[in-house]
């Protein structure tokens, strides 16, 4: 990160989660520069959700440590709070309470709350005013808890796997809203979701967890930049020695019926050229990946190294 | 200027594109049903908001970045004149909100468009097809067609189909869209 | 403050419905007053079951709403809601608490609103009065405020508890069995600190220690749920990790605390007497049995053998005072100790620090007299109407007889605490049996017994009888003269006696109305009486011959103290008022002149003959050794009247001393 502090919304600072002897995250660092929809992806259990808990000064690390606009999230946490909106992975809110009783309970802890906004959406989302919490459907929860999390005008947002359990239609008003928002009031935003296809859309950086570190963390473009679906047909010189194969940064190589097919993470014109015409590769073609591709690639089952 | 905004056919909306009507230039589409519920979502002149976003789709899992697919895209709209030059396009947000992209993206693509001589910013009132948008250069020009037609002619092997037959149906598609400002 | 109104109103606000039930509730005092049968009336069934159900449910409501309000949230980790909010944790949880609280007190009031209303009684019963002065209500009389503090302390208690349990119980984690260890050696901790307390009848302290740990449990509590909130937020393992530390760190400071309470308490010194209400001097005069209150400890009066020339002393947990016996030669005492199991202890006084030792020996019942032999190796024991003798080497007994009265009957009910036992020699036993005439309707008697150790024979050698009025009896230390005195009516007839037959050797005083008697350490007889205006000092012979008499003046109370020196009299003296032993001067009495003078004011003798009749202490260093009246031990330099202070007595001025202030006479 070349930003310094004052430009950065938050940061984790060689952060390390333990449960007992099972490591949920191990030193793990990033920023998030102000204005900016960083996507922090991985597995179920990659410790998105544990990093997330530091982020919002729920938990504290065992080293490191989580810090928004510059300060300790642990140690600040209600303080910061005022400047987050947050959807939690999993919605929860006083069961008894119904959607407009906790509108009015927010709106007395936020130095600007956004009542009419908080309305609107929750009309546009159809989610009941007077139902309590408990029993909204998951997807009104969720809807419930971006609209709360966007009546503080936040100056960070972050959404822990927003469209879980959304259907086609609530995930496309749950994008919709955050485009207005980031149009609006150029939000920051910390992202984690399931949804690749979606963040591939919204996130101009990307972080990518596996097992508690961090694979990934670059801006999107230079990540499908530097990631190709290399195939080419085999011949008697095995082109995975090769030099010019190295140069390219194969992640996975496999027998494909027609030949042989690589993931490869160091991708660039000259590279290829160079793979194309040397000895032993025939046919060489490369393809784009998507960022699902790429995430399968790198956290898939036989996923190796960046 | 009520009569101006852009209406959104919520019905219409199957998910991965959005189409758009606008008062002055685009009514309905022969076929579509009925206008039900009218919601402001931008306003403005926008009279090049609809052909544009009939024409201009990015894929964001395409590995060429999608501010690049933007620009692009509407570069080759308005060197092939299917937007005219002078008429507004979308507003950054409008554009992302359509396409469920970062407006940072699109703002982006508008920034470089707009140093590149493509677009213009008038103040207050939006962004406009520059008056003298300077056209594809001639070698992009031609790549640009013979890559199309390589995609074409590869998808037309695939399906067998005869040259007559593909070189009609490109006629064909030729004559649909000429109206719309294509040199016929 | 913002997040902690916000949190309060929303959980107040969600619970409306607990009002309107409270006030259901409220009206059912009503319902239950007007059904039949009810034995009391109307009003006071109304006013009674109102307060009975308020306090249960304002204590049900904490219980209840503790568990869930707190413990379910918690565990159910639906403070995440509350924690991604600009509240302070501290809020969240204080929050909930104060909701917890206003609910169940606001409940308790709002049921008992309706029987107010209807009529003062409740009012009145609520603040401590009794709306029927003819009915006893119990004591001592409530204090209104420290009910309702109390009251608040409980509720406050209850919702801690509830919200501790139910976030322990639903942790499910493997460490609770390390909370329920840590648990077990603090209620251990807790448990031995409160024996010894109770062991030692420290119920003031008891008391003291237990509202202090009460207070401190509270506290615990409610730190414990608010670090829990604060520390874990929404992490369940790190909740119960800073519920258990800051429960367990500030229960076992307490219960530390509570120890160290105790121990203090218990574990006292001569130095720590404030109050000495009590001496016996052991024969050689080297130790005194002392005891009286203890500073700071009010319930405490704690027991001491005391070597005031050295300051080394020994505790003793003696059960009845004043039971504590020497042996002639000084060189063993022996006691009772034992609050359920009465073990007599011995400690061998030759030490410079001696240690008290078990003998095995119990005695049963709650009366009994002990004895030492001459030499201290023997040891005699009168329980339950039998006599026995041991030899404390070995632990042998070696005689036991049953004591019969005149009828044959075991026990003889002679008085206990007048009756004397005394071991003149190392193979007989004297004991000298007062049959009160207020406890049978007959005269009242001393009879005289002795028991020959070899041969076991249990013989009666004399009888007085035809004694009325309060009878006390006073041998001396071989037991060959006995002083006897009554007084009936305010009319005193003293006597010098054989110690074995009981016959009369000499009437004491005038037509023997001597007050007070004593034997002198070189033999021979003192005795104190006269008029309010002329009191005099008689000295008679072993053979009662009087040998001299001194006119002490306007007297009204005398006590005989130590010599000095042979041939001198430390004595009490002081004008007959109230409380007159507070009120003693120190005056030396020439035995041969009859010639006294002042040696210090406002002090009492140690050993003083406050029994009618008593032993002046012999010479030696316990014989300048006097009471100061704020309870203090002072040495006296006979020339001079100065007073060294050994043991700092604070007792104010208008404090009474120990009402029972000793009559320990010197018997052995």
């Amino acid at each position: 990160m070349s930003s310094h502090d004052g430009q950065k919304a938050l940061h984790f600072d060689h952060v390390s989660v333990r449960y007992g002897k099972t490591t949920a995250a191990e030193a793990v660092s990033f920023a998030v520069p102000k204005g900016s929809v960083f996507a922090l992806l991985g597995r179920n259990g990659a410790g998105k959700s544990s990093l997330i808990r530091c982020l919002l000064g729920q938990r504290r690390p065992q080293e490191g440590a989580a810090t928004i606009f510059g300060e300790d999230a642990w140690s600040n946490r209600a303080r910061l709070m005022a400047r987050l909106g947050v959807v939690p992975e999993e919605p929860d809110a006083p069961p008894d309470m119904t959607a407009r009783q906790l509108a009015a309970f927010c709106s007395r802890l936020y130095p600007s709350w956004d009542g009419k906004g908080v309305e609107t959406r929750l009309r546009r989302f159809a989610v009941p005013g007077d139902v309590p919490f408990a029993r909204l459907s998951k997807g009104q929860k969720g809807q419930l808890a971006l609209a709360l999390a966007l009546g503080s005008l936040p100056e960070l947002l972050v959404l822990d796997d927003p469209t879980l359990g959304l259907d086609v239609v609530a995930r496309k008003a749950l994008f919709e809203e955050l485009v207005d928002e980031l149009a609006e009031r150029g939000t920051t935003v910390l992202l984690t979701s399931h949804d690749l296809a979606g963040v591939e859309a919204m996130a101009d950086r990307v972080g990518i967890l596996k097992e508690g570190r961090l694979l990934v963390d670059e801006p999107l473009d230079d990540l499908k930049a530097r990631f190709r679906r290399v195939s080419f047909g085999q011949s008697d010189v095995t082109p995975h020695g090769s030099d010019a194969m190295k140069a390219l940064d194969p992640l996975a190589l496999k027998q494909a019926s027609w030949g042989m097919e690589a993931v490869v993470s160091g991708f660039s014109e000259e590279a290829f050229a160079r793979f194309a015409e040397a000895p032993g590769a025939s046919d060489a073609e490369a393809s784009p990946l998507s960022l699902e591709e790429i995430f399968i690639a790198l956290c898939g089952e036989e996923g190796g190294r960046p | 200027m009520s009569n101006r905004g852009i209406w959104v056919h919520p019905e219409l909306d199957n998910g991965d594109l959005v189409y758009y009507c606008t008062d002055t230039v685009m009514h309905r589409a022969p076929g579509w049903p009925p206008v039900k519920s009218r919601e402001t979502i931008g306003r403005g002149p926008m009279q090049g908001g609809f052909a544009m976003k009939r024409r201009l789709t990015v894929d964001p899992a395409d590995a060429v970045p999608i501010w690049r697919q933007i620009e692009e895209g509407l570069r080759r709209l308005v060197a092939s004149g299917a937007l005219a030059r002078g008429v507004p396009v979308p507003s950054v947000r409008e554009l992302a909100r359509d396409l469920r992209i970062n407006p940072a993206t699109v703002a982006k693509a508008y920034q470089r468009l707009t140093e590149a001589g493509v677009l213009a910013v008038r103040r207050g009132e939006g962004t406009f097809v520059a008056a003298d948008a300077p056209a594809l250069a001639s070698g992009e020009r031609r790549r640009t067609l013979r890559e199309g037609a390589e995609r074409y002619a590869s998808l037309a092997l695939t399906l067998g189909a005869a040259k007559q037959e593909a070189l009609g149906a490109v006629t064909t598609a030729w004559d649909g869209l000429g109206e719309k400002g294509g040199r016929s | 403050m913002r997040g902690f109104t916000a949190v309060l109103s929303r959980e107040l606000g969600l619970r409306k419905a607990i009002w309107a039930a409270a006030l259901v509730a409220g009206l059912l005092p009503f319902l239950l007053a007007a059904l039949p049968g009810m034995t009391y009336g109307y009003a006071e069934v109304r006013d009674a079951s109102a307060l009975a159900i308020a306090v249960g449910a304002g204590e049900l409501l904490a219980l209840v709403l503790g568990a869930t309000v707190l413990g379910r949230e918690l565990a159910e980790r639906r403070l995440s809601f509350d924690f991604a909010r600009p509240i302070g944790g501290l809020a969240i949880w204080a929050g909930r608490m104060g909701a917890v609280l206003i609910l169940s007190l606001g409940s308790a009031l709002v049921i008992l609103l309706p029987a107010t209303l209807a009529g003062g009684g409740l009012v009145t019963l609520l603040t401590g009065a009794t709306a029927r002065p003819e009915i006893p209500w119990y004591w001592p009389p409530p204090s209104p405020l420290g009910m309702i503090l109390l009251y608040v302390l409980n509720v406050l208690f209850l919702a801690a508890l509830a919200h501790v349990l139910g976030a322990l119980g639903r942790s499910r984690s493997p460490w609770l069995l390390l909370d329920a260890a840590i648990l077990v050696a603090i209620g251990l901790v807790v448990f031995l600190a409160g024996r010894g307390l109770y062991r030692q009848n420290a119920f003031f302290g008891l008391a003291a220690g237990a509202l202090g740990c009460a207070l401190l449990l509270v506290t615990a509590l409610l730190a414990a749920g608010a670090a829990q909130v604060t520390r874990g937020r929404t992490d369940a393992r790190a909740g119960h990790r800073a519920l258990s530390a800051t429960l367990w760190s500030l229960c076992a400071v307490g219960a530390l605390g509570f120890a160290g309470y105790a121990r203090w308490y218990t574990h006292l010194s001569p130095a720590d007497l404030a109050d000495i209400q009590f001496a016996k001097v052991s024969p050689g005069g080297q130790w005194i049995y002392v005891g009286g209150g203890a500073r700071h400890r009010s319930d405490l009066s704690p027991d001491f053998l005391y070597n005031p020339t050295t300051g080394a002393s020994l505790r003793l947990n003696i059960q009845w005072r004043e039971e504590l016996a020497f042996s002639k030669d000084g060189s063993r005492a022996a006691w009772v100790e034992g609050r359920d199991r009465r073990e007599i202890m011995t400690a061998g006084l030759g030490a410079a620090q001696p240690l008290a030792t078990k003998t095995g020996i119990e005695v049963a019942g709650l009366d009994w007299r002990l004895a030492l032999s001459p030499s201290g190796r023997r040891l005699a024991v009168l329980s339950d109407g039998t006599l026995s003798v041991y030899e404390l080497a070995g632990e042998k007994l070696l005689a036991s007889a049953r004591v019969l009265n005149r009828n044959g009957e075991n026990p003889p009910n002679e008085v206990f605490w007048k009756s004397r036992m005394l071991f003149p020699d190392e193979g007989h036993v004297a004991l000298f049996g007062v049959l009160s005439p207020e406890a049978k309707q007959s005269p009242g008697s001393v009879t005289i017994r002795r028991f020959d150790v070899a041969s076991r024979k249990l013989e009666t050698t004399g009888e007085i009888g035809g004694l009325t009025g309060y009878i006390f009896v006073t041998p001396d230390r071989t037991g060959s003269r006995l002083i006897v005195s009554q007084v009936d009516g305010g009319h005193w007839t003293t006597s010098l006696r054989d110690g074995i037959t009981g016959a009369l050797i000499t009437p004491l005083g005038p037509d023997g109305h001597a007050i007070r008697a004593a034997f002198l350490p070189e033999g021979g007889v003192v005795a104190w009486g006269g008029s309010k205006k002329k009191s005099n000092l008689w000295f008679y012979g072993d053979d009662g011959a009087l040998k001299a008499t001194a006119n002490l003046g306007d007297i009204g109370e005398v006590v005989f103290g130590s010599e000095p020196a042979p041939g001198e009299l430390f004595v009490g003296t002081g004008p007959a008022v109230k409380e007159w032993y507070r009120h003693l001067s120190l005056v030396s009495v020439e035995c041969a002149t009859g010639s006294s003078r002042l040696v210090a004011a406002g002090l009492a003798p140690l050993s003083g003959t406050w029994w009618p009749s008593g032993q002046v202490l012999p010479t030696g260093p316990a014989a300048f050794l006097a009471l100061a009246p704020d309870g203090s031990l002072v040495r006296v330099d006979p020339a001079t009247g100065r007073e060294t202070v050994l043991i700092q007595g604070t007792l104010k001025p208008k404090e009474s001393r120990f009402s029972g202030l000793s009559f320990s006479g010197q018997r052995f």
